[in-house]
Order: C-alpha cells, then structure tokens, then sequence
C-alpha cells in the first residue's frame, strides 16, 4: 500500500517512519465530494488532500480516544486529544464499512498501543466490492452442475435432439409436394406420411425426456443449494443474523436460489436452443435460396429491436401497475382492521377518498399496460405478415419462372415463420439472466461468510459446578463503541445475582457474551476457571438455561416447545418441568394439553402463558447457570406474581442471573450489581447500596414514587 | 430446585401397585394406591395424542393424586374400569374412510366413516391438521371436535382425497 499510489508519494514521512496501512474517503474537510486518504504510520495518523496537496497529522501519543459518529448521509471519525478534540476525517455512509475498520486499526495503534505485526506483510484492508462479478459468479454457478453432469449431458442432447427434429418437417413438406403429389408418386406419400408421424413422435418423446430431466437437474441443484445455505446460516454467529437482517437471509434461502435454479436450467438451456435453432434455419434458408432467405430477414432487426424496446417499456408499466395495486392494497391493510381508529375520528370520508384515488390509478396503469401492448404486438405481427407476403410475391414469380418449386416456397416460408421463435426467446432472455447472476452473487457472499465465534478444536466438555467470571471485558457491536468497557465480576456456583441499569446500559450484552454468541474484544470470560472460548460450544449452551423477555415459540405442540432443548425428555420430566414453571394447570386446559398446537410462533398463547413455557423450556435441561433477562417485565402484576414464584422454585441451588427492569424483582438477590453506560458502578446487597447513596438509590426511589403515584391514581379513580 | 425433584412431587407410580375402580354413583373413579384409598378420582391425559397411555390422576376439584407413565401395565380389570371413564372424556373417533371432501367458500367438508359411525364435519385448511410420529394424523374441525386417522390403515380412494389437502 505505501508507495503504491501517487498521492502517498507526496506525504512527507519522517525518518524511520513506516506507512501500515491507506484509506480513501470519498468526501472533503469542508463537505465537498473529493477525495482525502487517512494514512496511518507507526507513529501517527496522517489525512491528506492530494488535489490541494495539504496534509495534517496526529501522534498516536496525543490521542486521547478515537470516536466514530454516523450522522445523515456521512459519517466521521474524531479523535480527542489531549487539549482538544479534532475531526479527523469526514466521508460518505458508502465508506462508512471500510473507515470503521481504519477507526478500530486507528484505536489500536493510538489507545490501546498495540502494535501491528511487523512481519514483513502488512494487514491488507480492502473494501467491500459491492458489483456484481459476472465473471466470478458465473463459473461458480455453473460448477453447481458439476455432481450431475450426466444430466446436464442428457438434457442437452435432448435439446439438440429438438431442435434437430423441428427442422426436418418443411423439409419433408417440400418432398411431399414436389415428389409425391405433383409426380403421383403414392408410395413416397405413404412413406413421408409414415416419417413425419416418426418425427412428430420422436419430437414429442425427446420433449417428455428434456422437460423431466431439467426439472429434475434444477430441483436437485437448488436442494443442495438450500440445503448449505440453511446449514451455514445455522453455524454462523448471531452478530451476522443482527448485521444482515432476518428477512434478507430468508429471501436468500427462498427466492435467490429460486432465480438460479431457472437460470441453470430453462435460462442456460434456452439460450442454448434458441442460438442453434437460429444458426440451424439461417444456414437451411440461405441454402435453399440467398435471394429470398435475405428477404426474410428484412423485418428481424425491426422485430428484435421492437421486442427490446417493448421489454423495457412494459417492465417500468408493469411495475407501476404493481405499485398501484400495492398502494391500495396498503391502504386495505392499514383501515380495515384500524376501523376503529378510523370510525373515532370520522375520518371515513376522507379514508374513501383517497382509496378511490388510489383506486383511479391502478384503473389508469392498467390501461397503459394495455395500451403498450396493442402498439406492440399488432405492429410487429403486421411487419412479419407483410414481409412474409412479399416471400410469397416474389418466391411465387420464381416459382412461375420455374426456378424454384412450389415445395421449395412452401417450405421456405415454413422456416421462414419458425425463425421469429427464437429472436423472440432472446429477446426475452437477457434481463431475467442478468437477475439470476445478482441472485447467484448474493448466495455466494453468504456462503463465502465465516463465523465469528469459532470452536476451539480443543474444546472441552464438562459438568459445571456454575462458578462465573468476567475477567477486564470489553465489548462493542461496532468498532470504538464500546457496549461494555472494563467488566469484572465474580459469581459463585449457586449465588442469585441481580442487574439491573438504565435501559441501554449493557445488561443483556453481559448474558450474550456468557452464552457466546459473540466474543469480547478484550479480557475473558471464565466458567469454573475455564475460559469460555475452550469450552465447547454445544456444552457451554446446554448447561445455560435462558428465559427472554419475549420468547420465541416455534409452530408445534406445548409439549415440543418445552423439549425443544431436550427432544428426548419422558414425558413426566415434560410435566415436572411444566409444574416447576406453573404453567401445568392452563396447559391442562387446552383442548389437547400438551398436545396443543401453540400457533405460529405461540400465537394462540398469551404473553405470560408464552413467558412460562419459555421457563419450562429453559429448566428442562437443568442447567446449572440460568439467565432470567425482563422476564417479568412484559406481563400483568398478577401473572407476574405466579411466573414470579416459577422462578423462586428454580433459582435454587443454581447459579442465577436476573437483568430486571424493576428493582423489586431483584431486591433478594444475594448480589446486586448495578450497570451504568456499559461499566459495573456499584455492587452489593439491597441495603447496603441503598446506603451508598449511588444510582442504585435513586433507580429504587424513582420506581417506588412511579408506584406511589399509581396507587394514588387508582384511589381517585374509584 | 433440581427437574428430578419436580418429577418426585409428580408422584409417578409403578402401575401394577394401582388398583381402580370404576364408582358409578360418583361418576369417578376409585383409586387404590400403596394401600391409600382416593374417591372421586378423574384420569387426565396430559398428551391425549403423543402419548396416550400416560394419566394423571386428579380429583375433580383437579388437585393432582399420582401418575402413571403407561396405564397398559394395569392389571386387566383396573384397566376396564379407567378405559371406561376415559372413553367418557376423551371422545376421538378413528377415521376409518373418507367418503369426499369437499372445499367450499376457505373451508373443507369432510364426509367420513368413523369407528363410531358416519360424520359431515367442516375444518379449516392444513392448519387444523397435527401431524404425529407413526403417521398418525389428528384433525380438529371448526367447534375443536377431533378425529384421528392412521395413513396405514386408509384406502385408495380415501388416500387419493387425503392429498387435496396434505
């Protein structure tokens, strides 16, 4: 990197000095589109105008902190240093990716003092190319084909097969009517009439053989295809779930390998087709006559220029058609079900208003589409037709002439009409191919992503005893950001330790780390002695019972929901547990009991309902570490009272950690640990940091006025 | 609290040592356990479908007396007197044939042959169907009534109207 480019050549280095690592940014200091690079040296940050050639520079020893802030439509790095605080350099969100990596590098070297691996090679940072790489994608795409090549080989045998046999009737035809019936020869008709029965079969076998063996090939290869992507997507680590969005990986899964499975079977074979079919009938036309055959080709630029044209114009009217029936079908969505919103505020006028409206338009976009498509296709059909009129005006003076038959001109035009199939097919073509590649990049970037917390080849398996410690952890989901900075926490096997904090103040950060779903930047995380990170990851998680906020159920019995974690359990562990966590009695009173569909993802279950199964699910394991994160938080103070005496009955003699928003859950804890902005601010019993004085008392007084206030709110009311 | 402390509250007995009575002035059951005496008693299925041979007992007021895992080991005349009351409760009659089905306006008719007579009931789409191991098959049509069906035991034709909605 240093070196490499003009601009780094300019940068004045002092002796010794060493350039690590270059970035570009796409905007100026003073909020201008241009370029600036951040170099980073061994001893200090330089960013550098190349077109105004001015440069400015921080010693890593007089940085403070390195912050890292998005605002709308840029985003900037500032450095604090020791007198006074520097934005050090401004970029659009486009860079953002790549100037956090050049933030945390900048952190490192400058904060933190670590210095960079001085191997002789340098750590390349590259940004990530966002295009898609047809060349790239295309042979990785076809390599899916690989295992059933066989397959491949028989549906392009088939094809060829087609084509082949599509060509032989206006020959035959002619035949027919120069041989057989203008010289009475009855035994050739009987013979051709015989051979294109024989072709017609023939065409017709090929098509059953080609059509199963395609559909076959693309429903195996896109089973692969899901089947790795589903099994990678369940191996990476939650921070790429968190980073790429649930509905993106699921569209992934489903509609991208959809698109590639036509690609790699209709899309390829068609073009394939199409292409031999053209060559196959130009190199018959021009044989049988040059002087008709270009006749013949007089409309097919027009009509494949047309038919381009129409593809273009009818995706953006077809599109707006769609918009518009979405914008009505939104509004449906939004005032059916919110009538009572609606009905409140008489706004039903208004509501049919603007539906009719809306109804108007997609009137409006329907009739465009209908419109373009009566400019098309009546004209390009009154092209052919014409031209195909004038092969029979001027082929019928030939015949008259007697230069050529009657079967040669019949047949002629027969081919001259099967050429308009393919032009036709590669028109449509192109677009759908380009999609495909998009969607076959997008599957590739998701299989090519590693998972951030890997397993130890090492890692151990044992029984807990459930002893916990945070040894000096930071953490952050974005680089310079940090969530948790300088935790140190010790919890013995057994112990109940309370945390409760300001929302947003790192709590359920703390339990993600314990459960590894992401590993701390820095310091350990130690279970029994044992970092975590050498602990299998199947065993860290089996003896880790965890109840969230707002469960997750999944479609299936109550009795499936409760051993999801165990899917071997007897029944009577089911029950046993279901009893620990009170939920035994309403689930006896579902129509099946335990084998009561709960809906999709619990749906036919209340709040707390859903809350206690979740309980249930977490004790069946008997995990020696349990995680209680709001577990009460989300449910009425009666419901909450009876989840509250589940959990009494499972804390025992189990390493306990419960993140609770109010205080009251917490105030037996043998441990209170109160959390602040990401770092531990006090520890201790109920009344020992009521004593303190600290942000414990004042949560605590805060809450107990919130609650004073409600009672006395309930005694006016009445 | 340990899973195998919540399993001894269950109180899961060895069926040989459960003696039940069928008591037709109470429209109970009179259960016998380790020489204690419990009148009043109703069998209740936790998992009627999955695993049907499991009964807890409770009294009617629904306090729970004790279990058993699978009630088949009872001895021959316990066993009567409980299978008695629970075809009382549990009423689930097994599809032996389907006559037609029928969709008609988002919902399907079926027209069965149970091994408790013949039966038109409506049920909604894949939703009302529960699947379980051993293809056996549970359909709850629109008042949560339920029928039972096993994939091995069906005809052809049966089948064939089966896989309009599977």
């Amino acid at each position: 990197m240093e070196g490499d480019s003009e601009s780094s050549i300019e940068i004045k280095l002092r002796e010794g000095e060493e350039v690590l690592f270059r970035f570009e940014s796409d905007l100026t200091s003073d909020g201008r589109f241009g370029k600036e690079v951040l170099v980073l040296t061994d001893r200090r940050a330089i960013v550098f105008d190349p077109d105004r050639g001015k440069e400015r520079s921080c010693w890593y020893d007089e940085i403070r902190e390195v912050r890292f802030y998005d605002y709308l439509g840029c985003s900037e790095i500032e450095v604090v240093l020791r007198d006074r605080v520097v934005s050090l350099i401004r970029f659009s969100r486009s860079k953002a990716a790549l100037f956090r990596k050049a933030a945390k590098l900048l952190e490192e070297l400058s904060v933190c003092r670590l210095g960079v691996e001085r191997n002789g090679k340098r750590v390349e940072v590259e940004e990530e190319e966002e295009r898609v790489e047809v060349r790239k994608v295309l042979p990785k795409l076809v390599s899916l084909l690989k295992p059933y090549w066989y397959l491949c080989a028989v549906a392009f045998l088939t094809a060829l097969g087609i084509v082949a046999v599509n060509l032989t009737p206006p020959y035959l035809m002619r035949l027919l009517i120069d041989e057989a019936l203008e010289a009475g020869n009855i035994v050739l008709l009987m013979k051709l009439t015989l051979l294109l029965i024989g072709v017609y079969v023939s065409n017709t076998v090929l098509s059953i053989v080609n059509s199963y063996t395609l559909n076959y090939l693309g429903e195996r290869v896109v089973f692969d295809l899901r089947r790795r992507l589903y099994d990678h997507v369940q191996k990476l680590s939650l921070s790429f779930i968190d980073k790429y969005g649930s509905g993106r990986i699921i569209s992934r899964i489903s509609d991208d390998t959809f698109r590639i499975r036509w690609f790699l079977t209709w899309g390829i074979q068609s073009l394939v087709i199409s292409v031999l079919q053209l060559i196959g009938i130009g190199i018959i036309i021009f044989n049988m006559n040059t002087y008709l055959a270009l006749f013949s080709l007089l409309p097919v630029p027009a009509v494949f220029i047309g038919l381009r044209a129409y593809r273009k114009k009818a995706w953006v009217y077809y599109h707006r058609a769609w918009r518009k029936w979405a914008d009505v079908s939104e509004k449906l969505v939004d005032t059916i079900p919110g009538a009572i919103v609606v009905k409140a505020f008489s706004q039903e006028e208004r509501e049919t208003k603007v539906f009719v409206d809306r109804l108007k338009e997609v009137v409006s976009a329907n009739l465009n589409v209908v419109k373009l498509n009566l400019r098309t296709f009546p004209v390009m059909g009154l092209i052919t037709s014409i031209s195909a009129v004038l092969v029979w005006y001027f082929g019928g003076l030939k015949v008259i002439a007697g230069e050529i038959t009657l079967g040669t001109l019949t047949a002629f035009v027969s081919y001259m009409w099967q050429f308009y199939g393919p032009i036709n097919t590669l028109s449509y073509l192109m677009e759908p191919l380009q999609t495909a590649l998009t969607s076959g990049e997008r599957v590739f970037e998701l299989l090519d992503i590693d998972p951030e917390v890997k397993e130890d080849e090492k890692a151990a398996d044992f029984e807990f005893k459930g002893a916990i410690k945070f040894e000096n952890v930071y953490f952050g989901y974005e680089p310079c950001v940090y969530v948790l900075q300088d935790i140190n926490l010790e919890i013995k096997p057994g112990e109940v330790v309370g945390i409760v904090g300001p929302s947003g103040s790192g709590k359920t950060t703390l339990t993600k780390l314990l459960l590894r779903f992401y590993d701390p930047d820095k310091g350990r995380i130690l279970i029994d002695g044992v970092d975590i990170r050498k602990i299998k990851l199947s065993s860290l998680r089996r003896q880790i019972g965890i109840v969230l906020q707002d469960p997750v159920l999944f479609s299936g019995t109550v009795a499936e929901n409760i051993a999801y974690g165990k899917p071997e359990a007897e029944p009577e562990e089911i029950v046993a547990a279901a009893k620990a966590a009170h939920a035994h009695d309403f689930i006896m009173r579902l129509p099946a009991a335990y084998d009561t569909n709960v809906g999709e993802r619990g749906s036919r279950l209340s709040g707390g309902e859903r809350q206690r199964i979740a309980i249930a699910r977490a004790i069946i394991t008997d995990p020696k570490i349990l995680i209680l994160d709001e577990a009460t938080s989300s449910v009425d103070t009666i419901t909450e009272k009876e989840i509250q005496a589940a959990l009494n009955n499972l804390i025992k003699n189990r390493t306990t950690i419960v993140i609770a928003h109010r205080l009251s859950t917490v105030m037996n804890a043998d441990k209170i640990v109160v959390v602040d902005k990401g770092r531990i601010v006090e520890v201790g019993k109920h009344d020992e940091l009521l004593k303190q004085n600290g942000l414990y008392k004042r949560l605590w007084d805060a809450q107990f006025a919130e609650e004073r206030e409600a009672v006395k709110a309930k005694i006016r009311l009445r | 609290m340990s899973l195998q402390e919540f399993i001894k509250k269950l109180n899961l007995v060895d069926p040989k040592k459960v003696q039940i009575i069928y008591d037709e002035k109470r429209n109970a059951l009179k259960i016998l356990v380790d020489g204690v005496k419990y009148y009043n008693i109703v069998p209740r299925k936790p998992f009627p479908f999955s695993r049907p041979y499991f009964i807890i007992f409770a009294d009617k007021e629904g306090a729970e007396v004790c279990a058993v895992k699978d009630y088949r080991e009872l001895d021959k005349d316990s066993r009567e007197a409980l299978e008695k009351m629970l075809s009382r409760i549990y009423f689930i009659p097994l599809i032996k044939k389907i006559k037609k089905i029928v969709y008609r306006a988002g919902e399907y008719v079926w027209l069965v042959e149970t091994d408790r007579g013949e039966r038109e009931f409506v049920a909604r789409g894949r939703k009302s169907i529960q699947y379980f191991p051993g293809g056996r098959i549970i359909i709850f049509d629109k008042y949560d009534n339920v029928y039972e069906l096993r994939l091995d035991k069906l005809d052809k034709k049966s089948m064939e109207y089966l896989a309009l909605i599977l």
